[in-house]
């Protein structure tokens, strides 16, 4: 037996994901859960870290006394879906902005598609498509004027412009709008929009800041089939939320975030396995009195099962795992900082 | 043909989308038809006063006076005035409108640089100014045919309120990228076209207390006045030497303050200063060293990345 699982592909992804790396850097004081001190050593036996689109290096950004981000360490895997959770003000926003050259950290260093955002941002550009949380537009152009205008702004070359748009425009599902004006488009919308134009120099990385935040379920269902989408064109696509449940679903690696800190990071289903000793079983009683026990692993549930209705005669009527979702993992490992 | 297509390939993003915007607004054509109306009522006004004054004038003078000289001046003069208060409302929002609007960090992680983004905005302001100008440049032929003003002078006159225009539609966009909020910013674009217009005047008076305290009564020195939007105009659109009564503002302004010496009671038709030099162009390197400080702020405020984003 090695000393560690590796990462399950429940979701039918296999690829080379990092495993759960544990960030050695703020100290663990996440409740009762081991997410920090599990002592998970290096293992880099399907992720070579050299692969990373994004290697972020104890980022820290400070606003005078506050500290929005703290020794900020990630890898992120070409190729991913790499989700950020956090509450508001965790720093997910703040930590976007160093990637996407728009921020001086006070200290660290990253590189972006294999350069470094702070000397030498044109390069990142290039390769880089950023959307911000806020999405916003101008008055009097139109959906094809304002993809225009940007595919200008990355120097495309105009002859490939209608090519450009109108494919952009099918892609997020814009292509009846192309002459309807940018400022009376609905919020959904322009936030498709805003990804055409994150999109318009054809990025092999996207940024994305809470890029669906404001959306129906149907059209956020949509935005995650389009990601999803977007990562089989071969894009690594980096996204915050705090809506859990679309990341458990599309993301091939979550990293959680509080109060400036990385709390934990790797596959959902590795961070749910962290919580091993979280784990709990609901058992119903025939007299309809429910207990819960807690659980380490299968094992020890098949065995509580044996004790309860052989050893001690109990009559089981239902026994379940409570399940564990990202939501419920949020809340206990995040305790709702402030700064 | 192809050089044609060529500059219009290639031309700033930024001032082509403004552009595309600005000939969708109603705001231009109102404040187009607004400085046009002016104008033409200033006109009309120099027209009437001129007609009063002279009712019970000898004819010959008249003659002599030239009503156009004074028409053409007054009309620069207003518009310039116009042009001024103008200019900061148009241009003062350009930066700072598209950072309320949420748009302008999505353009600047664009590959186009902050020089270029610059640029563009203040080509836009800028070819609005030229705009303005050549709308109401018909006005001016009204004065050219009463008579008494060249056409090289009343050219001279144009160009040299465009520049001066150019230039203070630079000033308010490189105020709107320096102060984060639109207000603040036409704020100050106000306070410094004000500034320019009254501080050198203020300068001059200064310094002639400061002489006339150390008994010095030599003529003042009027170089701060070349800071003064006014002053440039006035030499290229004014003319010395000409009769008390047929002087308009900017012949008044070169002849009080330009004169090359102000002891020498002689005439002097050209530009030139004592030492050689254009005078207009003193002029308007002077403006250019003031919001060549403040262009200087601005690019450095769109620097990315940059400590605080707004
Ligand atoms: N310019 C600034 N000056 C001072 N503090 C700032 C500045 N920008 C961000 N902060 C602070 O940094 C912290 C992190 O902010 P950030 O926007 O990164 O959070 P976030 O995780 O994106 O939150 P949200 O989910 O609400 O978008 C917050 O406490 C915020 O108040
Ligand atoms: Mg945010």
């Amino acid at each position: 037996m090695t000393n560690l699982p590796p990462p399950s592909g429940q979701n039918g992804y296999q690829p080379q994901q990092p495993a759960p790396h544990l960030i050695d850097s703020p100290p663990p004081q996440v409740g009762d859960i081991a997410v920090l001190d599990a002592g998970v050593p290096e293992e880099n036996t399907h992720f070579d870290p050299s692969d990373a689109i994004i290697q972020a290096r104890g980022l820290t950004k400070q606003y005078g006394t506050l500290t929005a981000l703290n020794q900020f360490t990630l890898d992120v895997p070409r190729g991913s879906i790499f989700g950020i959770i956090g509450p508001n003000g965790a720093g997910k926003s703040t930590a976007f902005a160093i990637l996407a050259t728009l921020l001086r950290p006070t200290s660290g260093t990253a590189r972006v598609c294999g350069f470094d955002p702070i000397a030498d941002p044109k390069s990142v550009r290039r390769r880089m498509g950023y959307m911000p949380d806020v999405m916003g537009v101008y008055d009097r152009l139109t959906v094809s004027e304002y993809l225009q205008f940007h595919a200008a702004a990355y120097k495309v070359p105009r002859s490939e412009w209608p090519e450009l748009v109108d494919g952009l425009l099918q892609l997020v599902d814009l292509d009846v709008k192309a002459t309807a004006s940018v400022d009376r488009l609905s919020r959904g919308m322009k936030q498709r929009l805003s990804l055409a134009r994150s999109m318009v120099h054809d990025p092999d990385l996207l940024i994305l800041d809470e890029p669906a935040s404001g959306l129906d379920p149907r059209a956020r269902i949509e935005f995650r089939e389009l990601l999803i989408a977007l990562q089989d064109m071969g894009k690594t696509i980096l996204i915050s939320s705090h809506i859990l449940a679309e990341l458990q679903q599309m993301c091939t690696d979550i990293a959680v975030i509080e109060a400036g800190n990385l709390l934990a990071s790797g596959s959902p289903q590795s961070i749910l396995d962290q919580l091993g000793d979280g784990r709990r079983v609901r058992v119903t009683f025939a007299d309809g009195s429910v207990e819960e026990f807690p659980v380490a692993d299968t094992i020890e549930q098949a065995a509580l099962l044996k004790r309860l209705v052989v050893d001690d005669q109990r009559d089981v009527v239902e026994f379940a795992e409570v399940s564990t979702d990202l939501e419920g993992l949020f809340l206990q490992i995040t305790q709702g900082i402030v700064q | 043909m192809s050089a044609v297509s060529a500059l219009f390939q290639n031309m700033n993003p930024v001032l082509d989308r403004e552009l595309r915007q600005r000939s969708r607004s109603a705001k231009s054509v109102m404040v187009l038809t607004l400085l046009l109306v002016s104008l033409t009522a200033v006109l009309y006004l120099v027209y009437l006063a001129w007609d009063q004054d002279n009712q019970f004038r000898d004819p010959l003078q008249n003659l002599s006076a030239g009503i156009g000289a004074i028409m053409f001046e007054v009309v620069l003069f207003a518009e310039l005035g116009l042009l001024l208060l103008i200019i900061p409302g148009i241009s003062a929002s350009a930066i700072s409108g598209e950072r309320d609007r949420q748009t302008l960090i999505p353009l600047q992680i664009t590959l186009m640089s902050r020089g270029s983004i610059f640029f563009g905005k203040v080509a836009a302001s800028s070819a609005f100014v030229l705009l303005l100008l050549i709308a109401s440049a018909p006005l001016l032929a009204i004065p050219y045919l009463q008579g008494g003003v060249s056409l090289f002078r009343i050219s001279m006159g144009f160009l040299v309120t465009l520049v001066t225009g150019v230039l203070y539609a630079t000033l308010g966009v490189a105020c709107s990228a320096v102060f984060r909020r639109t207000q603040t910013a036409t704020l100050v674009a106000y306070v410094l076209v004000v500034g320019a217009t009254i501080g050198p005047l203020l300068a001059v008076v200064v310094i002639e207390i400061f002489q006339s305290l150390n008994g010095d009564f030599n003529e003042t020195s009027t170089w701060p006045l070349y800071w003064n939007p006014f002053v440039g105009v006035a030499d290229a659109a004014g003319e010395l030497g000409r009769n008390f009564d047929s002087r308009g503002p900017f012949s008044s302004i070169k002849e009080e303050l330009l004169r090359p010496d102000r002891n020498f009671d002689g005439f002097d038709d050209g530009f030139v200063n004592s030492s050689g030099f254009p005078r207009f162009l003193l002029s308007l390197a002077a403006q250019a060293s003031f919001v060549g400080f403040w262009v200087f702020l601005a690019l450095r405020k769109l620097r990315l990345p940059q400590g605080e984003i707004d």
